[in-house]
């Protein structure tokens, strides 16, 4: 547990359903509470009976339908009757609806009706700090992280198992967590690739596989293995997980030669849900032989601790648990279906299960190869950020972020002298190359009036040469030292502390402002309202880098049109956004007063968040088409260290204030989501021809 | 002569199973009192044999889903169907779009009859449709309704939905919207009504006798009835079209006998009134129908559609009547309150009280015709047969393509 963390008088709801659900959050909430958090367990009804689960794991818990009031009641029904009668007659009308029958819809919407005003009237009675459900796609999640939008809770989820069907499936895991936890990259990856949002996804790793496992291969645990399942101490072990699937026949003359060659013993392991039919057939055939065992109940991971050789038959996520517990695996894929593991070449590849035995007595005699081994330890990698017991601390360390983003407010930034310039522009320096910051202050030098600005600098790079360089400038100029590694918005509110003049416009080194930039930036703040403007950024390709902050599906904020032409018809619009990204200007005692930026979020994110603070203060944000700027290179790039805390605090600090409006700025330019995949599509063509005509000439392409 | 309107009549198995299947002798009764060609369907074999056994033609109906797969791209394209059919639905007062708490999970994860449904022709005109129950039916039996209900809708075929469950769950979109409802009793009637399902003017309710076809379990009063209804009224001269007030006679209760039978001339909706006497009891040397014939000859003059019955029994009478009068509680007033039956007591001097809606103590003969007309008024004595229900039904809608 990190020492600093201290939950003390902080309420966390936790939605169980499923026993599954418990393996995952248990511990998670164990953690909690060992901070000092109270949990409250809850639960909702349905045909699958979840109460049992929180009884059978001996927890006090409240059922969403103990906040019943009369009052609530009536709404529902009232809901529920105007919800229901415009959908059935869309369910008449569609083919697709018709999927599911009419009966097990109106079960369903009726349970999702009550239990959105159940759970709304619960959040409001107990006023939980955060809210904790396995999963956010199921409709209690999504009940949950609407509410949690709507009060402002943060919702965590998790995104636990190995994937292995379409991507496309994964969609609708992100809307509305303020952090999904996953195992690894690979996982964020996979569901950033089906729509989700990366942002807010965490790696924090797998909270249930390691903590037990070195106690499992401890070699006492592993002998008790043995012991219990009868297994003689001179013989090795193949381990047999029989995925779900009528095993017609089995070839048990094999499994005793693979017994008697390998001198193994060889257990099935059947799937928890394998019904007595499904292993009729095979444990009569298997019955008469000496070292073949057949079991069901019987813990999976201690087997595989217990085992020399994992064969997986059908797809399963026990797998790569087998891989993690460093135990080679043979795969054997069901009829028609694709191998999961062997295409990662993580494991051997056997086309038919009588084919597995061949495979273990090699694997008995000889082991993985050299290049197999790496190869599962590169894929555990990406599949695992940290293979560790420590997820648990983690996901305890990130909880307590948030709950301290939700508690935080920025004060009052302290002013400097009074404004003796029109404008001050901000420049904290990081270690960026002389080349990059050159260009940001010749660019200044070049195409802004003089008269009109101070430039302060923030030297944060800790580096002597570029201090020297930075006091060797000339005119009005102020040089200001901030800590080495402090953060960019920690700079500028140091050095906006210091500025001299009515309007703060801040840069970055390789920002390079366009002629008229600082003037068109002044002229649209002098309008009522406007709290910070900015212009369109392009990259060196002459794209679009950005105009305003967009929020899609998840609510999160991108740059919208990115990556298309400067000269789009959208981007020569003076327009409002709810966010601006940087290069941006904004009045000094506004941003003294609001509290400057963030100082939290560690090089990026603070644009975005003081764009929302202003909005909270009653101010816009107004794009100006003729404040543009050219993006030449990136400078104060994030620190990967920085970035998970970054996002936690973000998103926490600005649940519910991040509703999508993507639509509606299409809709402004009088595009749809599909027009603008023309748009890219056309971008993408023009470019490409662009690159063939430039390589036909023998240009380089920079 | 116009062609005899074809009626189709579901019964998914779940609703068979409910009834035992009686509910296809209410299809051969439809038959029967309509004249009309009736075909059943159904989903289950079993039922199927057990509709031809009734003498009703039917078709065996089931549906395969192509795809079973969960994860198929043909559930991807669905699931985005789904979304946009759904799109801009929000539940109110919330706000929420309930595409996100329906359709990402519960439909993805099962869409068991995606690609099943193909659309195809009724050969009908008009549709009898069981209400079902969502928490009984099967998959092939709702399939069966949503497949016939989106095919009568596309054609424009008139659907009665029959209540077989009885009505009151609190789930009320899968009570499928049709163009007229026959439930079993007032109190579905009122449900719909509450519930916003159905105007009152869409809704009948279906006499005790025909109600029972659709029940659960069976009852030895209206299998006997049923097997000799058409014979009791051609005895009694009791028209369908009419109420019928049974009135049991007793030797004892001259005086409210009397007095009810001239009441009754009040009666502003006309009714057939029938006595029953009992050929076993003899006062003054005379039987009690010709008793009855001496006391109150004078207010039969008053009465226009009365008769007297000894030949048919108490319980057949009570099974035919509307309301039923007697002087004395016994086997009619109990009977009546097992089946609903509105029951007047009639007996001077006697405690004036309400057990329940249905029965009623009265000491007052004079009050008997406001007793009456208040369950009139209540809507307790709208029992009608289905075949005057779908005659209706089919003649509204007539009128409507006329218009």
């Amino acid at each position: 547990m990190p020492e600093q963390v201290d939950l003390s008088g902080r309420r966390i709801l936790c939605f169980l359903a499923l026993p599954h659900h418990n393996r995952i959050l248990l511990p998670v909430m164990e953690g909690l509470q060992r901070a000092g958090a109270e949990v409250l367990y809850t639960t909702a009804e349905a045909e699958s009976m979840f109460e049992i689960t929180l009884l059978e794991a001996g927890l006090d818990f409240r059922s969403c339908r103990d906040y019943w009031t009369p009052e609530l009641a009536g709404e529902a029904e009232r809901a529920y009757r105007a919800v229901g009668a415009e959908w059935r007659e869309r369910f008449l009308g569609s083919p697709t609806l018709q999927a599911l029958p009419m009966g097990i819809w109106d079960k369903n919407i009726r349970s999702a009706v009550e239990e959105t005003f159940l759970y709304r009237r619960l959040l409001e009675v107990e006023r939980p700090d955060a809210i904790f459900a396995l999963h956010e796609l199921n409709r209690w999640g999504k009940t949950l992280g609407y509410w949690s939008h709507h009060f402002g809770i943060p919702f965590v989820t998790f995104q636990e198992g190995h994937y292995y069907v379409e991507t496309f499936h994964f969609r609708f895991h992100t809307e509305y967590s303020t952090a999904c936890v996953v195992w690894g990259d690979e996982t964020r990856n996979l569901l950033r690739d089906a729509g989700n949002a990366p942002d807010k996804m965490f790696s924090l790793g797998n909270v249930d596989l390691f903590p037990g496992m070195s106690a499992r291969l401890a070699p006492s645990a592993v002998e008790a293995t043995r012991k219990a399942l009868g297994l003689p101490e001179d013989r090795s072990v193949v381990l047999y997980c029989m995925g779900m699937a009528n095993y017609e026949r089995l070839d048990a003359g094999l499994l005793e030669r693979l017994a008697r060659e390998g001198n193994a013993e060889v257990i099935l392991k059947w799937h928890p849900r394998s019904g007595p039919d499904q292993r009729k057939a095979v444990e009569e055939a298997l019955a008469p032989l000496e070292h073949v065992h057949s079991v069901q109940d019987f813990d999976t991971y201690a087997l595989i601790a217990a085992a020399d050789v994992c064969v997986m038959v059908g797809r399963s996520s026990t797998g790569v648990e087998a891989l993690a517990y460093g135990k080679p695996v043979v795969e054997v894929p069901f009829p028609g279906s694709e191998p999961l593991l062997a295409r990662t070449g993580t494991s051997e590849l056997a086309s038919r299960l009588d084919d597995s035995v061949g495979i273990c007595l090699r694997l008995l005699a000889e082991g993985p190869s050299p290049e197999r081994r790496e190869r599962v330890e590169a894929y555990l990698d990406n599949l695992y950020t940290h293979r560790d017991a420590g997820t648990v601390d983690r996901v305890v360390a990130m909880t307590a972020r948030m709950l301290e983003a939700r508690r935080t407010r920025p004060g009052p930034l302290p002013a400097g002298e009074d404004p003796s310039f029109e404008a001050s522009v901000i420049l904290p320096v990081d270690g960026c190359s002389q080349e990059v910051l050159l260009a940001t202050l010749l660019g200044l030098a070049e195409h802004q009036p003089g008269e009109h600005y101070e430039l302060v600098l923030v030297d944060a790079s800790g580096d002597p040469e570029r201090a020297a360089l930075l006091a060797s400038l000339e005119g009005d100029v102020q040089v200001v030292q901030a800590e080495p590694g402090s953060s960019y918005g920690t700079c500028c509110n140091l050095g906006a502390s210091r500025a001299r003049g009515r309007v703060l416009a801040f840069l970055k080194p390789g920002h390079v402002p366009d002629p008229g930039w600082l003037e068109a930036l002044l002229e649209a703040l002098a309008e009522p309202g406007v709290g910070a403007a900015a212009g369109p950024t392009r990259g060196p390709n002459g794209l679009i880098w950005s105009l305003g902050v967009a929020f899609e599906a998840n609510h999160t904020p991108f740059p919208l049109y990115q990556m298309l032409p400067v000269d789009l018809p959208a981007a020569r619009r003076r327009r409002s956004f709810r966010s601006l990204y940087l290069p941006l200007a904004t009045p000094r005692d506004l941003f003294l007063r609001v509290g400057g930026f963030d100082p939290h979020l560690a090089g990026r994110l603070e644009d975005v968040a003081y764009g929302l603070r202003l909005q909270q203060e009653g101010f816009g944000s107004l794009y100006v088409p003729e404040a543009g700027a050219l993006r030449a290179a990136p400078s104060w790039e994030p620190r990967p260290e920085h970035e998970e805390a970054t996002r936690a605090w973000f998103y926490a600090s600005w649940i519910g204030s991040l509703a999508p409006d993507e639509s509606a700025h299409l809709a402004e330019d009088g595009l749809d989501s599909r027009a603008l995949s023309t748009l890219y599509r056309d971008t993408a063509r023009e470019l490409a021809n662009r690159v063939s005509s430039q390589v036909a000439a023998g240009v380089g392409t920079g | 002569m116009a062609p005899a309107p074809r009626v189709l009549f579901a019964v998914p198995d779940a609703d068979a199973d409910y009834s035992t299947g009686k509910i296809w002798r209410l299809a051969a009764r439809l038959r029967d009192l309509a004249g009309w060609t009736v075909t059943g369907i159904t989903n289950e074999k079993k039922w199927a044999t057990s509709a031809e056994e009734a003498g009703i033609p039917v078709r065996l109906k089931t549906f395969q889903a192509p795809h079973q797969a969960l994860y198929g791209p043909e559930v991807h394209g669905a699931v985005d169907e789904a979304l946009r059919a759904m799109g801009d639905l929000v539940i109110p007062g919330a706000g929420v779009h309930l595409w996100k708490l329906t359709v990402p999970d519960d439909f993805r994860g099962q869409m068991p009859l995606l690609g099943a449904l193909h659309e195809e022709p009724l050969q009908a005109d008009l549709l009898v449709l069981p209400l079902g129950s969502v928490y009984s039916s099967s998959l092939q039996g709702s399939a069966l309704q949503t497949w016939l209900l989106a095919a009568a809708r596309r054609q424009g075929i008139p659907v009665l939905g029959l209540e077989t469950f009885p009505l009151g769950n609190k789930l009320a979109l899968a009570t499928w919207p049709c163009d007229h409802y026959a439930v079993r009793s007032p109190a579905s009637r009122d449900f719909l009504v509450r519930h916003g399902l159905a105007r009152p003017e869409e809704i009948s309710v279906l006499r005790y006798e025909e109600s029972y076809l659709v029940r659960a379990g069976l009852d030895d009063y209206a299998e006997a009835f049923l097997k000799s209804e058409q014979a009791i009224r051609s005895t009694l001269s009791a028209p369908p079209e009419r109420k019928v007030i049974a009135l049991f006679h007793s030797v004892a209760f001259t005086w409210e006998m009397r007095r009810t039978l001239a009441a009754l001339s009040r009666l502003a909706e006309p009714v057939t009134i029938v006595i029953h006497v009992d050929a076993r009891v003899f006062r003054r040397g005379l039987p009690e129908r010709d008793l009855v014939m001496r006391a109150y000859a004078r207010e039969f003059k008053n009465l226009d559609r009365v008769t007297m019955t000894e030949a048919v029994g108490r319980g057949l009478l009570l099974m035919l009547s509307d309301v039923a009068l007697a002087a004395t509680s016994g086997e009619v007033t109990e009977q009546a309150a097992l089946r609903g039956k509105p029951a007047l007591v009639c007996q001077s001097m006697c405690e004036e009280r309400w057990e329940g809606p249905r029965l009623r103590w009265e000491p007052d003969p004079d009050a008997v015709p406001g007793v009456i007309e208040r369950w009139s008024r209540e809507g307790l004595l709208d029992g009608r047969r289905l075949d005057q229900v779908c005659t209706a039904l089919l003649a509204a809608r007539k009128e409507a393509v006329h218009a």
